[in-house]
């Protein structure tokens, strides 16, 4: 009698026990849902641009449905977005063709033809169907005379990112890793208008990604401000746009430094156009004597991508491999040098704890750990935008 | 008489044996030097700033050269010693001299190379061996690099050494596991160069 009680007793704390792992399988699901955003408190009555999302994930993607729910999240906030037929009359006017970036004149034809403060700009990083994956990086560009970068971030998510126990955390429908994406963007760009200091605060940074080199072969400035251009790095990579990526990572690190001037992107690439400038296996003298000179800029930030591999179908490990040099204006020799690579699988010994399945997450991480090493100050608590 | 003679016997006996440990011994320590040719005329304090040319690839792998390069750099970089010239510069200086094959110039070019980069002198390496290598069942990671160092003064070679590292050893053949990554064989090989370099 009192066994058969004390085994009924343990059956019910076995259950209780597996119904609690089992709702905590639930939470950190990336499925899980959560409340929509509610607009921002003092609603900044920015009007924003929002540009056609610019493919970067060398396979085909619906970027068009990617940007109207986007859309609908920046709304949610409280922006005010130009129409599509607006924007279409810009584009069409002024034969803007490259939406990955903004130019002196794009900024100068939005700000005057619709009257957007500001453009965001979003890049789609990587995209699958199974496991559904998603990763993107979004910045909002001003449209002064000189494009200046406000807030800047990226979210990446895989369906397969948190399986859990016995799998029930998988996600396999890409509605859902969408929808987290956006809302974790949104709610990024949610901190930089409210000003909340935590609009920066990327994580604590993984030892296992610090870069394997580092030299300091000149000293550096000490400028109390400084202004950053970031090129292209020089892709060896089989990944298309591989340098493209490298270069939107260091910007999106570098933009939350308070003391630090990021070049927009768009800007860069102007002035690389309109120079016509070639790099031969990365960046030269030059080159950094030019550049610094056309962007107003104290330092170039160049480099060569080796490895940019994602993982495809599910398997495989990623891998990333580069190096970033930063060049000085004043001396035209690097004041930083630094060699990075990292593979999925670093560190991991059992039960695949501490397994990174995403190229974006790792570089993210890669990249902050090289910038931190660059020793630019703090992080930025405030943002800098104008008010208007 | 008898135990004279085989007194004698058993001194030869330890002449013999003592010269054959100092023969073995003397192969040995010339054996430790092949590897690294140093002119005794060159103060190699003097070099500043270097550059690192694009290295031979003999392997089946493609970019391996530049791959190797690049820790090379890097790692060169890192000692503090040497401020190396970026490989955009060296592209620039390349076009600039004109030099048939970057990767092994003659002295003239090593010359104009150098002025073109202001470096006081460049290094040319051959990758003879990256990747993994199989023996049996057993697979690892080895590289097989030299490296040579031009003075750009007069474009003579005044150092060079090679080096070997990974493989499989006894450790993979009983265990297996396919060695080290090969980033960090690479490391090493590069390290244990530039080891010798500042020797």
């Amino acid at each position: 009698m009192t066994s058969s009680r004390s085994f009924s007793n343990k059956m019910r704390l076995v259950l209780v026990a597996a119904l609690c792992m089992l709702l905590l399988g639930c939470l950190h699901a990336p499925g899980a849902q959560t409340a929509p955003a509610a607009p921002v408190a003092e609603v900044v009555t920015l009007r924003v641009a929002v540009y056609p999302i610019d493919n970067l994930s060398g396979v085909p993607a619906p970027v068009n449905e990617l940007r109207k729910e986007w859309i609908v999240k920046l709304k949610e906030l409280g922006l005010e977005v130009v129409s599509d037929a607006e924007m279409e009359r810009v584009f069409v006017k002024h034969r803007i063709r490259y939406t990955g970036g903004v130019d002196t004149a794009t900024a100068q034809a939005f700000r005057k033809d619709v009257e957007a403060d500001a453009i965001l700009v979003t890049s789609l990083e990587s995209i699958s169907d199974l496991p559904p994956k998603l990763s993107m990086m979004s910045r909002l560009v001003s449209t002064e005379e000189k494009p200046r970068i406000f807030w800047m971030n990226s979210a990446t998510l895989a369906g397969d990112d948190a399986p859990g126990l016995l799998g029930l955390g998988l996600v396999t429908d890409f509605k859902v890793v969408q929808e987290k994406v956006l809302r974790r963007l949104a709610s990024s760009l949610r901190l930089y208008l409210e000003d909340d200091p935590r609009q920066c605060s990327f994580g604590s940074f993984e030892s296992k990604f610090e870069p394997k080199t580092i030299a300091r072969p000149t000293p550096a400035g000490q400028e109390k401000r400084t202004s950053i251009a970031v090129v292209p790095f020089y892709n060896e990579s089989f990944r298309k746009s591989g340098g493209m990526l490298l270069q939107l990572h260091f910007v999106n690190q570098l933009a939350c430094y308070a003391k630090v001037d990021v070049v927009e992107p768009g800007l860069v690439r102007e002035k690389m156009l309109s120079i016509r400038m070639v790099m031969r296996e990365g960046i030269s003298t030059r080159d950094v004597d030019v550049m610094s000179y056309i962007l107003e800029s104290d330092y170039v930030l160049s480099g060569t991508v080796f490895d940019y591999q994602d993982t495809s179908g599910g398997g495989g490990t990623p891998k990333v491999d580069f190096n970033a040099l930063l060049a000085d204006k004043i001396n035209r020799k690097l004041v930083f040098a630094s060699k990075s690579y990292n593979q999925g699988d670093d560190g991991v010994f059992f039960y695949d704890v501490g397994l990174y399945k995403n190229v974006a997450v790792m570089t993210e991480k890669m990249t902050g750990n090289v910038v931190n090493e660059m020793r630019l100050g703090e992080r930025k608590t405030k943002s800098d935008r104008p008010s208007y | 008489m008898t135990s004279l003679t085989r007194r004698t016997g058993t001194s030869r006996l330890k002449h013999v044996l003592l010269a054959a440990a100092l023969l073995s011994l003397s192969a040995c320590a010339v054996l430790g030097k092949t590897d690294v040719y140093r002119d005794s005329n060159m103060d190699f304090g003097s070099l500043r700033t270097v550059a690192v040319l694009p290295f031979t690839n003999l392997t089946k792998e493609q970019q391996a050269n530049d791959r190797v390069r690049d820790v090379f750099t890097s790692e060169l970089m890192a000692t503090g010693g040497i401020y190396v010239v970026p490989a955009g510069e060296v592209a620039r200086g390349i076009v600039a001299a004109g030099a048939g094959s970057p990767s092994t110039p003659t002295s003239e070019e090593a010359m104009k190379i150098c002025k073109n980069v202001k470096a006081d002198a460049l290094f040319t390496g051959t990758l003879r061996e990256y990747g993994e290598i199989r023996s049996g069942t057993a697979s690892a990671n080895a590289i097989v690099l030299s490296v040579q160092l031009m003075e750009g003064q007069t474009g003579r070679v005044v150092w060079s050494a090679d080096t070997t590292q990974g493989g499989i050893g006894l450790k993979d053949r009983l265990l297996g596991g396919g060695g080290q990554p090969l980033n960090i064989v690479t490391q090493k090989a590069v390290n244990d160069l530039i080891k010798k370099l500042f020797e």
